[in-house]
């Protein structure tokens, strides 16, 4: 008996730090994964942002790629332009357009 | 070596249809005769459209067409078109207005009518206008041959260059998509753990890349494509034929034959003092090294009538002579005159 009770004593507080321990850690593996996300989700945003400016920077006056071109793939880009407008019109919440962006259930 | 020769190297090294022959010349040189030559002497083998991007819109008045911009049967297998620049580039900023209303609605700060304004004066709009149109020819499988009768040479040969232009772009952007769709891919991967490397775009860049390596192939192939260059023999229109010749090869070709126009017969041509300058532009020409066998160079002489209609042309045509004659004729007139 004492000695269950000991080892309830000492197993106790254990498991307590062994799941706080697994707590801890899946926090940081998400925040890990969730910083990384970010890193990347900023990135891809500037390159879309990149991708966008340059096919449709001639309107705007800057003189890049030529117009025939811009229009041939204007119809494939409707929907990443309506994301970036978006993005534009709601302000900081980048990640959150991105998601939307995206499809599916986030 | 005549006119007809010049026609039949064309049959010859033609290998698929159509096969386009593009006249290039100076302004004012006979680019438009010498078309309407040329494409008259193929119609006898082949079905022919003969096309004048020229803006002169001379070819309407020579085979007395209707209107500009409407195939017409000439004369049996003979067929021609006026191409309208204007007609064409309403098209396109029309298409290109479109677009943007359906892609951009919230862009209020730009009107419309504003944007197809500068659309059609940006630099290289026009280029890119007879490019889509040339692009269309080189797909129109109903003729046998297509006869070319070209804009200024500056305006063309940038057209020419054109498909290279595009590729470059193109490449630029294929390496810019690749590396968003790679990341696309990597963020779904760890958010939702499933992945979608498919990418719509980046399938259209390919195609379109395909599209104008295949087109700057075709431009450039002996094959599907003969040049014939144009000139009076006077000391411009002959520099423009140089240049002209360094640019196509430049692109990976040489042009077929080389047509000297409007030579005036050499006791004329020394009682009006010019014989010394029209015998220094042919030895010009004749210099100009053609790195195939079929390059053909030869004269036509000057016609008492210009050759303003089809029957007129078929007169002059006959006037052709090698090149080279026409120079034992002037050192003969220099040194006895
Ligand atoms: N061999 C020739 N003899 C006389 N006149 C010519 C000859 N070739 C062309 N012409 C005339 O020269 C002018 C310009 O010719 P055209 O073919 O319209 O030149 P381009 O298309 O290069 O501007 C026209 O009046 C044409 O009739
Ligand atoms: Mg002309």
């Amino acid at each position: 008996m004492v000695g269950s009770m000991g080892i309830k004593w000492i197993l106790d507080p254990l498991k307590n730090v062994v799941s706080e321990l697994a707590k801890l850690m899946e926090g940081m593996r998400q925040s890990i994964k969730e910083q990384s996300v970010e890193v990347l989700q900023l990135e891809y945003l500037e390159l879309e942002n990149a991708f966008l400016t340059i096919i449709f920077g001639g309107l705007v006056g800057m003189p890049l790629m030529p117009l025939g071109l811009s229009m041939e793939l204007a119809p494939y880009l409707m929907e990443e332009v309506r994301f970036l407008e978006s993005r534009h019109a709601r302000g900081k919440d980048t990640i959150g357009d991105f998601f939307s962006s995206m499809g599916g259930e986030w | 070596m005549t006119l007809e020769d010049l026609a039949h190297a064309i049959i010859n090294v033609a290998k698929d249809k159509p096969h386009i022959v593009t006249v290039i010349g100076k302004g004012g040189v006979g680019k438009t005769t010498v078309s309407i030559m040329i494409a008259d002497i193929l119609s006898k083998k082949g079905k022919v459209l003969l096309v004048s991007l020229d803006q002169a819109m001379h070819l309407l008045k020579y085979l007395s067409l209707r209107r500009a911009h409407v195939v017409e049967r000439v004369d049996g297998e003979l067929y021609a078109i006026q191409f309208d620049l204007e007609t064409e580039a309403r098209k396109f900023t029309g298409e290109y207005s479109l677009l943007l209303r359906q892609i951009m609605p919230g862009l209020k700060v730009l009107n419309v009518e504003k944007v197809t304004d500068v659309v059609r004066n940006s630099p290289g709009f026009e280029e890119e206008v007879y490019l889509r149109f040339l692009s269309k020819l080189y797909d129109d499988d109903r003729y046998d041959y297509i006869v070319i009768d070209t804009p200024p040479t500056g305006v063309t040969l940038r057209i020419l260059n054109l498909p290279r232009m595009y590729m470059f772009w193109l490449d630029n952007l294929i390496e810019l998509r690749e590396r968003i769709v790679g990341l696309r891919y990597a963020i779904q991967r760890v958010i939702r753990g499933r992945a979608e490397m498919r990418d719509e775009v980046l399938d259209k860049l390919y195609e379109m890349k395909e599209n104008y390596v295949k087109l700057a192939g075709m431009i450039t192939d002996q094959g599907r494509t003969s040049y014939i260059l144009v000139a009076t023999p006077e000391p411009l229109p002959v520099y423009e034929v140089k240049k002209t010749i360094n640019v196509l090869r430049e692109l990976g070709t040489e042009p077929v034959g080389i047509v000297v126009n409007k030579v005036i017969p050499w006791e004329l041509a020394g009682k009006m003092g010019i014989s010394g300058v029209q015998l220094e532009s042919i030895m010009d020409v004749d210099a100009i090294k053609c790195r195939t066998s079929t390059c053909i160079k030869i004269a036509i002489l000057m016609n008492e009538k210009p050759p303003d209609t089809l029957e007129k042309a078929r007169e002059a045509m006959v006037k052709t002579i090698p090149l080279s004659a026409t120079i034992k004729h002037g050192y003969r007139s220099q040194s006895s005159g």
